[in-house]
């Protein structure tokens, strides 16, 4: 997948069908929908004549019931300002990006849809068969690791085997990271057998060796609002500097963009004031815990 | 712990009063009873109309629900998620706030919208020598239940919505092009062809099952001694039996007390009460042979808002009860219990739509054309077959089904006195 090039036209065309419509009408799908099923799939993103130099990138999305509204502000403009930006900026070349829908594995029936890994408009249209199953339960957390997981085990990416070079995987929700994927969930969501069940922790190593591993947190999530220290506590546990804080649900594409300039070696500060407005400000606070400048380790495979 | 149980059992080609019986059955126990569906599949259409006027046909709930009784989907069983969740629907409408419990087995068959693809693609393809079918998908799911490759049961649907989707599509893309082949159907109409490949209706399907397998709970056969009531609701009629009736117009089922006396030795049931059902005149709704069938209705007092005619199986089909034939079915099917030495069965007989008949009602016996008032029928009825008990049944609610108890009259009866019409008193 991922063998034609984004033009910003065509997320014109895709965005302006959705443009006054509720999220139900947008998000038609009722049900997983088989091409999203993660069930015994792998996703490739291959270097193609029209990419030659892809980069792999995954951005799950919570789709339970307190986020609805964070994967309709991504269908309507979010994820076009982001394919547009990191196309203008060239943060990573030739971006492929792969979209997951994140429910809970404990109680829902499609914890985990993924698209594609795609280059061009053929991403919009999978986003619109992500079911908003608006599920989830009052465990405090939600599958965030079954993305992770999935990257880990069940794509192919060049930019990391034939260059060395990471791809980058966003989660975006409002809740706590869960404690570890069950060993039944990894056999009914993935088909995978798994001898026993994976800490979360594990699963961050295991996909750290492919990926740039980021997680958003929706400062506006219901969960967020009402627990932010625990919020906040329990991911900066897990992955340090590389939370980022979402106060404006409407610039996560920014948020995102600048992230991955900060990780490619742009300057902090430079990159927040590159943004016009109110951005600025949303974008510098998201980025305030990522260290200015990244360091680079002199010790081969590090986790960040 | 209640260690006896009553099943209903339709004697005939269905229709024959079985949910009626059924509601009669449960009405003591109310919401502590049960109702066990043994055989067949949601294509069953039991006719339940309460006291106060409420009116349902029951397919993949028990007749028990209007009641509060709970629903017991046995092994034998085939589920089928989107008729259930629309007759879930149906049943909120009619005003039931809270659906009583349904619980399932898990070796219950699941039907997928595949079977109902094939099943109504077959029945097109065979025009004018149509079986009968519902064509929702039954006998097409039993068949396909046959390959362990394909075989789908409710402890499927337990594994989640990707296994399922995984499932599915392996069904659609190995088993359908070779089931096809084998019917010898080359291709498909437009419908059935988008149907076919359609992601959207595979979506919607695993969607249903989702709900389906949230709504139910797991059954397991010894809860059932828990309960007050407990009444095996049988499904289609004897003479639609797999195995017993005429080739190729049956059910790919058990219709007899078989598959109920499994699931009772399984629970630990020590008495079965068996109500054998029919009408006081023979139906048949769909194809296949019905001996002596008469041009229309028999009695002009019969009203069947059930069986109304369809694409798949034309319009309700009549006939005098034959009570040789009757007889006979009814003492082979009853003589099943006798492998079950532990269960103590007792051979009890309803016969329903007495009121629609008449003052006189007609039936064969010895290949004569006879003519009794409706409720001599039953006693005759009852006495040929030594039943323990007879119901009768004077109008489509379970306040009209009275029960009688007695010594039935062995000798033949008086032709003088047969053709007086003495009115059936109560």
């Amino acid at each position: 997948m991922g063998t034609a090039r984004w033009d910003a036209d065509d997320w014109k065309r895709a965005s302006s069908g959705t443009v006054g419509k509720r999220t139900e009408d947008i998000f038609t799908s009722m049900g997983l929908h088989p091409t999203l099923n993660p069930y015994r799939v792998t996703r490739e993103s291959r270097d193609s004549l029209v990419n030659p130099e892809s980069n792999a990138i995954i951005i799950g999305l919570d789709v339970t019931g307190s986020m609805g509204i964070i994967a309709d502000a991504m269908a309507r403009e979010g994820l076009g300002t982001l394919v547009d930006e990191i196309l203008k900026r060239k943060p990573v070349s030739d971006p492929h990006i792969l979209a997951c829908g994140i429910g809970d594995s404990w109680c829902d029936d499609a914890p985990l849809q993924v698209t594609q890994f795609e280059a061009d408009i053929r991403i919009a249209e999978q986003l619109k068969m992500i079911w908003l199953e608006k599920g989830g339960g009052g465990n405090n957390h939600e599958g965030y690791h079954l993305p992770w997981y999935f990257a880990a085990q069940h794509t192919q990416i060049d930019c990391f085997e034939k260059r060395g070079k990471k791809g980058y995987l966003f989660t975006v929700g409002d809740e706590e990271p869960p404690p570890e994927l069950l060993a039944r969930h990894a056999q009914e969501i993935f088909g995978d057998s798994l001898q026993r069940d994976l800490s979360t922790g594990e699963l961050l190593t295991l996909v750290s060796r492919m990926y740039h591993v980021f997680h958003v947190v929706v400062e506006e999530g219901s969960h967020a609002r009402a627990h932010l220290p625990r919020v906040l506590d329990r991911w900066h546990k897990l992955l340090g500097q590389r939370v980022l804080r979402l106060k404006d649900y409407r610039r996560l594409a920014e948020v995102v963009v600048s992230a991955i300039e900060v990780n490619e070696g742009r300057d902090r500060e430079t990159v927040a004031q590159s943004w016009s407005g109110d951005t600025s400000s949303v974008v510098a606070h998201a980025l305030g815990t990522l260290p200015a400048k990244p360091a680079r380790s002199l010790f081969g495979l590090v986790r960040f | 712990m209640k260690r006896s149980a009553t099943a209903v059992i339709g004697a005939n080609y269905g229709d024959e009063g079985k949910g009626l019986m059924t509601d009669y059955h449960i009405a003591p126990a109310g919401p502590d009873g049960i109702v066990v569906r043994f055989n067949g599949g949601a294509q069953a259409g039991h006719t339940v109309t309460t006291p106060a006027g409420l009116r349902h046909v029951f397919s993949h709930f028990g007749s028990g629900t209007l009641l509060g009784a709970a629903t017991y989907l046995s092994r034998h069983f085939v589920c089928h998620p989107a008729l259930f969740l629309k007759e879930a629907a149906q049943l909120e409408g009619a005003g039931l706030a809270v659906l009583p419990p349904v619980f399932v087995d898990d070796r219950a068959p699941v039907s997928t919208l595949y079977d109902i693809l094939l099943n109504q693609a077959l029945e097109r393809h065979r025009g004018q020598a149509r079986h009968g079918s519902c064509g929702m998908g039954f006998g097409e799911t039993v068949e396909r239940q046959l390959d362990p490759d394909f075989a789908l049961t409710v402890a499927d649907l337990r594994q989640g919505a990707g296994y399922l989707l995984h499932r599915l599509a392996t069904i659609r893309d190995r088993y359908v092009p070779r089931r096809l082949a084998d019917l010898g159907i080359a291709s498909l109409d437009a419908q059935c062809a988008g149907w076919l490949a359609s992601d959207g209706a595979l979506q919607s399907f695993v969607h249903a099952a989702m709900q389906f397998r949230r709504m139910t709970q797991v059954a397991r056969p010894a809860m059932l001694t828990d309960y007050a009531q407990l009444v095996f609701e049988g499904a289609q009629g004897l003479l639609l039996d797999q195995d017993r009736g005429a080739f190729p117009y049956v059910t790919r089922s058990h219709t007899g007390i078989r598959n109920a006396l499994e699931v009772a030795g399984e629970a630990g049931i020590e008495a079965l009460d068996v109500t054998y059902i029919t009408r006081a005149y023979l139906t048949r709704h769909g194809a296949g042979p019905l001996a002596g069938e008469l041009p229309g209705k028999p009695y002009p007092g019969i009203e069947d808002r059930t069986n109304v005619p369809n694409e798949f199986q034309g319009r309700l089909r009549f006939a005098h009860l034959d009570l040789d034939l009757l007889v006979r079915t009814i003492q082979q099917d009853f003589a099943d219990t006798m492998r079950y030495p532990g269960i103590d069965a007792t051979l009890h007989l309803a016969v329903s739509c007495l009121d629609q008949v008449g003052p006189a009602v007609a039936y064969i016996e010895d290949g004569i054309l006879k003519t009794v008032p409706p409720g001599l029928l039953a006693d005759r009825l009852a006495g040929r077959l030594a039943a323990a008990v007879a119901y009768t049944a004077w109008g489509p609610t379970r306040d009209t089904v009275r029960i009688v108890r007695r010594h039935w009259p062995s000798v033949e009866f008086d032709e003088a006195k047969s053709k007086c019409f003495l009115p059936f008193g109560g």
